[in-house]
């Protein structure tokens, strides 16, 4: 899980920090390796680069190129886009322009293996600007997912008994039947 | 008497007084999220929160769920990537506190947020460390909040996640690690600082209506008393109605229903 967040060099050496020092996680994990900086003489711990093969992320909004346009909290989504062979890109929708402030993260069309227009698709968790985290949601997996046999019961019905993403959110009843509402509209 | 508060009340209050106005706190969630927040709408209204998620400066109108909320974007001054996060502005040497929980610490305030029992066969397997150790590593100090039984406060943690003064007596400067440590330990009893030779943890400060005999029962390690042992003023009526506001607000936002359109 750590190479998740600090891989976050896309084909480039090694991804390098300095928390690992003095505990038990460099013993337990072997791709935690060090050098020695050659400027400070300082022992830099060190995580190999991330190439994943795929990467799945969802965004705001795609053109009808491929474009993609991401904001709100990044995290390492443009890490995990570089870095992957393949990457394929859901969106709440798909617009002629996307509009793009000078220095946004956009992902060019060129890089894109894929995109998917899935409004709602980064539910239960949220879309900056389209809708809000079901947090009472997240707060009831905890309960869903403890038990093995109940969290198999509620995939069934909700993931692998349903056809489309629109059915999964209507199956939950989060589903809107509205068009996307005024505070959906993309800030200029 | 039972007191007008629960001790995550006394607690929550204890730790916020730690923080100072203009202070930048590198923020975990939970005991850590809900002190600086009571710290910034009591008598740190210029306090600089930034959660790990990216979010620097942020001024979340209720507590988040997770590091990840929108909340925390809405109201951030700005919302940087996660790599920035850590290279600038930690690595960068940015942050004063860094404002941390975990599952077990020893007498050294190393941290344990892996797993309880062998990590090959853990009993139970535990969020996991995240950003701590390079946080506890990078702030210039960190504050560090638990509740104090014999399970959490232990002799030997089962995994050591993020290091503090690792074996003690000068042990962390010697690793390299930059910051100070963890300069405080606000418990739900009292509070633990390091001793300035043995950097030791010894408790300094206790709530009104707890002992330090049973303070010492709920520490697994034989813990040292500093020489002078403060009382914690109790919480203000200020503090305590501007602390539960915070948690009805949460709540009532947390529950409310989300609509997706597709």
């Amino acid at each position: 899980m750590r190479l998740d967040e600090h891989g976050e060099l896309p084909r480039l050496p090694f991804g390098m920090l300095r928390g690992y020092v003095g505990t038990d996680l460099s013993r337990v994990n072997p791709q935690v390796k060090s050098v020695t900086c050659p400027y400070t003489g300082e022992s830099i711990a060190t995580v190999p680069a991330m190439r994943p093969d795929l990467t799945i992320l969802h965004a705001q909004q795609a053109d009808r190129s491929g474009n993609v346009l991401l904001r709100g909290i990044l995290g390492a989504q443009k890490e995990a886009a570089m870095a992957a062979r393949e990457l394929i890109v859901t969106v709440e929708e798909v617009v002629d322009d996307l509009h793009a402030p000078m220095n946004a993260v956009v992902l060019p069309g060129w890089i894109v293996t894929a995109a998917a227009c899935v409004p709602g698709g980064a539910y239960p968790s949220y879309a900056q600007d389209y809708y809000a985290r079901d947090n009472a949601f997240y707060v009831a997996w905890d309960e869903i997912s403890r038990e093995r046999n109940r969290f198999r019961r509620w995939m069934d019905e909700h993931v692998l008994g349903v056809r489309t993403h629109a059915a999964f959110l209507r199956g939950l009843g989060v589903a809107s039947t509205r068009p996307p509402a005024e505070g959906a509209e993309v800030p200029r | 008497m039972t007191p007008a508060w629960t001790p995550d009340e006394m607690l929550t209050v204890a730790a916020a007084r730690l923080l100072w106005d203009g202070c930048v706190c590198f923020v975990g969630i939970g005991l850590p999220s809900a002190a600086a927040n009571l710290a910034r709408h009591t008598h740190a209204p210029g306090i600089v929160l930034i959660y790990e998620s990216g979010t620097v400066g942020t001024r979340p109108r209720v507590l988040p769920l997770s590091i990840g909320d929108g909340e925390l974007a809405d109201t951030a001054t700005a919302v940087v990537p996660l790599p920035e996060i850590f290279a600038y502005w930690l690595q960068g040497g940015r942050v004063d506190v860094g404002f941390l929980g975990a599952a077990q610490i020893d007498r050294f305030a190393n941290l344990n947020s892996t797993v309880i029992g062998d990590y090959s066969r853990p009993r139970t397997r535990l969020p996991g460390a995240g950003g701590a150790p390079e946080i506890a590593t990078n702030a210039r100090q960190v504050f560090l909040v638990l509740k104090q039984n014999p399970r959490a406060f232990v002799d030997r943690l089962d995994f050591c996640s993020t290091a503090g003064f690792l074996e003690g007596r000068g042990g962390r400067a010697r690793s390299g690690a930059r910051g100070a440590g963890p300069q405080a330990v606000i418990t739900d009893l009292g509070v633990l600082r390091p001793a300035p030779d043995t950097e030791e943890l010894q408790l300094v400060a206790h709530y009104e209506g707890v002992s330090i005999d049973q303070i010492v029962q709920a520490t697994g390690w034989a813990l040292r008393v500093a020489d002078s042992v403060d009382v914690v003023a109790p919480p203000t009526d200020a503090e305590l109605r501007i602390l539960r506001d915070l948690h009805a607000r949460t709540r009532a936002a947390h529950g409310r229903p989300v609509r997706v359109p597709y």
